[in-house]
């Protein structure tokens, strides 16, 4: 008999795939499931955390050009 | 300028791997953009009809005008199966309109129906296997379309003599006189006029403006007011009139009575006088309203016939609209050099058609010292310096990040920049082009037909395409624009533990088929459907 | 806000709606007096230009930007019904349809049932002509291509910017801001479809099989469909390939006094659906060709190497009758000889009864 189980799909790119399991690793029982390469899925609670997870680390790689106009 | 150019290279190798990822997104998306502006007027109009309580829906369909109007508004699948039940006495099974679509069209038809059930346009008989019109609908529009409905459906001509010459060109100049009139006022131009008290209210009911009370001065623009502005005057007008509708309900008016005077509106003939008579007592009330929108014209208060205006006669017509959003804001640019100094010479006037000169480094440079202008460049530009005539700003993530928070899309900002390039900017693409294009062909390039792709015989508009803006500012915004839409989530539920394939593909074509599918994996046998869906294929499961 | 999945562009997977494009629809409407005699008890040409008028009048609901055209196949030769060059003054003469009715509704019925109205009456004057016999089936066809053509690339943007194109005036707002703007409103132009819906009564066989294989080709080019209503006994053979060639529908109706439930199903599927509807179309296509040279239809016959042309028999000349090219001695003695020969030449086969001739 095939189950259901409620949780969140995420798509997204191999890239970003690893930064959350980067995150799963930190704070655990994020991931209920590794799909596949650009498919998670994970617990609802938890999405709005990964997200502002996922902009802190991003945010560090970003490139501004108005950096160097500022100071 | 040396350092800045170093820049501007800088940023375009930093992100080019991220450009190989995503070239088929960036096309991807645009096309859906595109299509979604040109449909969302049609989605927000639906949605308030499927909204509407059923006694009242059923009322609406009383008038052949808001019979036909609606039609126009289903998607094309469903206006199929309406046009063929039209004709027939008899319900139609079910199974039989499922026989006509080929079997990857089950989603589309599967909407259709959603779609004609949601608005009560076929409704089940006894037996629950076939399906009729609604019958009230199925006479009127069958009568619409053979001619034979009552002679007032669509307005009554005036047949007396009109004293003073209203011609459409009169009647245009006062269409886009009122409107802009709102337009400007919204932005804060300078105006000998503002915009009467109920076409305020709706402002702020909208969420267009916000301030304390409802005086024009203390009214302020929003930011869904300045996403107001860059849409289509379709788009805009149907914004205020559904506000306009939702008012009425306050106001003792019958919601029926209006909805159907907006849609005859939109089906009667520019240029020529209506009589007043055909009226119910709330449409007249609602002429001095529509006035004020530049939908009619009116020559006084109480006039015994009023012209609908271009602004009136397309509103259900969603493709091809009056104007292009830009080029309504070029209109009220002009208008608003001309009302503030009649006697600026015509060439100043000119250079006020493209004023915006954008460089690879992301700076902005911008010829205009109008405060719509202004306003709009602030959307999405850090504005850095202002001068008498002109204001100089910086594209950044920052501030492509904040235009699209509010809802404005990448393919607004490159079509507002596009349109509004600076006249010289314009020659040298051409000039470019032009050299491309005879380089080409001098090396015998041929990039029309060389493409395995190019079927069609706009592939060499695809391949030498006029490029005004600089190509990496350009790719650039798409980029950040894609940069939000890195995750996408959906809540859902996953199906797993299936005994055998058989019984997995079953339940996972199902899915697809009514499309709730999101992802499937037939290796390890597992699926995951949104959370609409669940119920749904829950049901089919437990039918099996 | 979370700035990594802003959901404003992508939603659910499932939005590819169908993009519902301005369509045209051009009616050829076959006139010969023979051919609607001969079918008198079934249907009268009153009845069929009845259903016709409803039937444009469902196309011109679908959307407001939505063309039609009308044409006539007479004796005397095609003619253009609507759009009507000639009329612009609808006002004076009594209107022959219901004052009432939809604008754009009235201006295209009125029009076309006082053009009908006139044709007729012509006919009725000289009925007396020869010429009563053959058909301009094909010249209404390809004049409805080179409309449709018109149409599709040239008077785009005249033609789709709404129903308020009726009145030619162009808007005063717009043409202020006029032709800096072209660059910006190309972008957002939308293409436009068209389609062809034939209706012919006609039973006698179509003598210029070149005119419409052309039309078919020109057709199947422009990805226009050419649906086809056959009334009358016989079916039409060519029409019939016109059909099936460009995607359009085929039907040979024996009964058509319910016609209009018959446009209205069969016929009413707009280009953009036509890969999402199994259309009603039957399997059996006649594949018949006929003479370039006596214009008879042929099963089995000749097939010149350079141009392509049929030929049932052999030329005089030993050169092609269209092309001009010489044709080897050797090679048509030896088909002179008779078929016993193995052909060099490659055959036409029929898809029934394909021995008969040789």
């Amino acid at each position: 008999m095939p189950t259901a189980s409620k949780g969140v799909l995420v798509r997204c790119d191999p890239s970003i795939r690893a930064l959350i399991l980067q995150i799963d690793l930190t704070s655990r029982g994020i991931v209920l499931q590794e799909l596949d390469s650009t498919h998670l899925m994970i617990k609802q609670e938890m999405v709005q955390f990964v997200k502002d997870e996922l902009n802190r680390l991003l945010l560090k790689n970003i490139y501004d050009p108005m950096d160097g106009d500022k100071q | 300028m040396a350092s800045n150019g170093f820049c501007a290279r800088y940023i375009r190798y930093q992100f080019s791997p991220c450009i190989t990822i995503y070239i088929p997104q960036i096309w991807g998306s645009t096309s859906h953009t595109l299509t979604m502006s040109g449909t969302s007027f049609k989605s927000t109009v639906n949605e308030y009809l499927e909204a509407l309580p059923d006694v009242v829906q059923s009322r609406i369909y009383d008038a052949p005008a808001t019979c036909l109007s609606i039609f126009r508004l289903l998607p094309s699948l469903a206006k199929f199966y309406v046009m063929s039940m039209l004709f027939s006495p008899k319900p139609v099974a079910i199974k039989d309109l499922e026989k006509w679509c080929q079997p990857q069209a089950r989603r589309l038809q599967y909407e259709s129906l959603k779609r004609l059930r949601a608005l009560h346009l076929i409704e089940n008989d006894k037996s629950g296997t076939h399906v009729r019109l609604h019958p009230k609908f199925q006479n009127n529009f069958r009568d619409c379309l053979t001619g034979s409905q009552a002679p007032n459906a669509f307005g009554i001509i005036s047949t007396e003599p009109e004293n003073k010459n209203v011609d459409i060109k009169f009647l245009d100049k006062f269409a886009s006189q009122k409107w802009e009139t709102i337009l400007h006022f919204m932005v804060g131009s300078e105006l000998p006029s503002v915009p009467s008290k109920s076409v305020l209210s709706l402002l702020k009911l909208g969420g267009l403006m916000e301030g304390p009370g409802n005086s024009a001065a203390t009214l302020r623009i929003t930011n869904s007011g300045f996403q107001f502005l860059l849409q289509d005057v379709n788009i805009q007008i149907w914004t205020i009139l559904l506000e306009y509708l939702n008012l009425t309900l306050d106001l003792n008016m019958d919601a029926v009575d209006v909805l159907n005077f907006i849609f005859i509106l939109g089906s009667l003939e520019l240029g020529k006088a209506y009589s007043v008579t055909s009226l119910s007592e709330t449409q007249l009330k609602m002429l001095p309203d529509l006035r004020d929108y530049g939908l009619v014209y009116q020559r006084s208060e109480n006039s015994p016939r009023f012209f609908p205006t271009r602004l009136a006669t397309t509103l259900t017509s969603d493709s091809m609209g009056l104007k292009t959003p830009s080029m309504v804001l070029n209109q009220t640019l002009q208008d608003a050099e001309s009302n503030e100094a009649e006697s600026v010479d015509t060439a100043h006037q000119e250079s006020q058609m493209g004023q915006i000169v954008l460089e690879t480094n992301f700076k902005l440079y911008a010829y205009t010292n109008s405060p719509l202008e202004i306003a709009i460049l602030n959307l999405f530009v850090s504005l850095k310096i202002r001068f008498a005539n002109m204001v100089i700003g910086q594209i950044t993530r920052e501030s492509i990040r904040k235009a699209l928070y509010n809802g404005i899309t990448a393919d607004q900002i490159i079509r507002f920049l596009e349109t509004h390039a600076h006249t010289q900017m314009k020659q040298l693409a051409v000039e470019k082009l032009d050299k491309k294009i005879e380089f080409d062909i001098s090396h015998n390039i041929n990039t029309a037909g060389g493409a395995p792709q190019s079927k069609s015989t706009d592939s060499t508009n695809a391949q030498h395409r006029l490029e005004i803006l600089p190509p990496n500012v350009v790719d650039q915004i798409k980029l950040w624009q894609l940069e939000l839409d890195r995750i996408q989530t959906f809540d859902g539920y996953l199906f797993k533990d299936f005994q055998n394939v058989k019984e997995y593909e079953v339940l996972c074509n199902y899915a697809s088929e009514v499309g709730v599918l999101l992802w499937s994996e037939k290796s390890k046998l597992r699926f995951f459907v949104t959370a609409d869906g669940m119920t749904q294929v829950a049901d089919f499961a437990s039918r099996k | 806000m979370d700035a990594i999945a802003d959901t404003i562009f992508t939603d659910l997977p499932t939005t590819d709606e169908l993009t519902e494009n301005p369509s045209l629809l051009t009616v050829v409407f076959e006139m010969s007096p023979n051919s609607w005699h001969s079918i008198k008890d079934q249907i009268s040409i009153q009845d069929a230009v009845k259903a016709l008028i409803v039937f444009l009048n469902t196309h011109l609901s679908l959307n407001n930007s939505n063309q039609v055209a009308f044409l006539a196949a007479l004796p005397t030769g095609a003619r253009m019904l609507y759009p009507n060059v000639k009329k612009a003054d609808d006002s004076q003469e009594t209107p022959l349809v219901k004052a009432g009715m939809y604008r754009h509704f009235r201006l295209v019925d009125d029009t076309i049932l006082r053009e009908i109205n006139r044709e007729l009456q012509l006919l009725l004057a000289t009925d007396s002509e020869a010429g009563a016999e053959s058909s301009t089936l094909s010249g209404a066809l390809l004049m409805a291509l080179a409309y449709t053509n018109r149409m599709l690339h040239i008077d785009q943007s005249i033609s789709t910017t709404t129903a308020s194109a009726i009145s030619s005036t162009t808007s005063a707002a717009a043409s202020g801001s006029g032709n800096d703007h072209t660059l910006g409103s190309s972008l957002l132009q939308t293409k436009m479809s068209a389609r062809i819906l034939v209706v012919t009564a006609n039973d006698s066989h179509e003598s210029k099989y070149i005119a419409i294989m052309n039309s078919i080709f020109a057709a199947q080019k422009m990805q226009v469909p050419v649906d086809v209503v056959k009334l009358g006994a016989l079916d039409s053979p060519y029409m019939q390939q016109a059909a099936d060639a460009t995607n359009g529908v085929y039907l040979h109706n024996r009964e058509p006094r319910g016609l209009i439930q018959t446009l209205s199903t069969a016929y009413f599927v707009e280009p953009c659906l036509r890969s999402l509807i199994i259309l009603p179309t039957s399997a059996n296509v006649d594949y018949k060709a006929s003479c370039f040279v006596t214009g008879k239809p042929v099963d089995i016959g000749y097939v010149c190497s350079v141009c392509l042309c049929i030929l049932s028999t052999i030329p005089e000349l030993s050169k092609c009758p269209v092309c001009k090219s010489k044709f080897d001695d050797s090679i048509v003695a030896k088909l002179r000889r008779g078929p016993v020969l193995v052909r060099k030449k490659r055959k036409i086969e029929g898809a029934e009864n394909g021995s008969a001739a040789a």
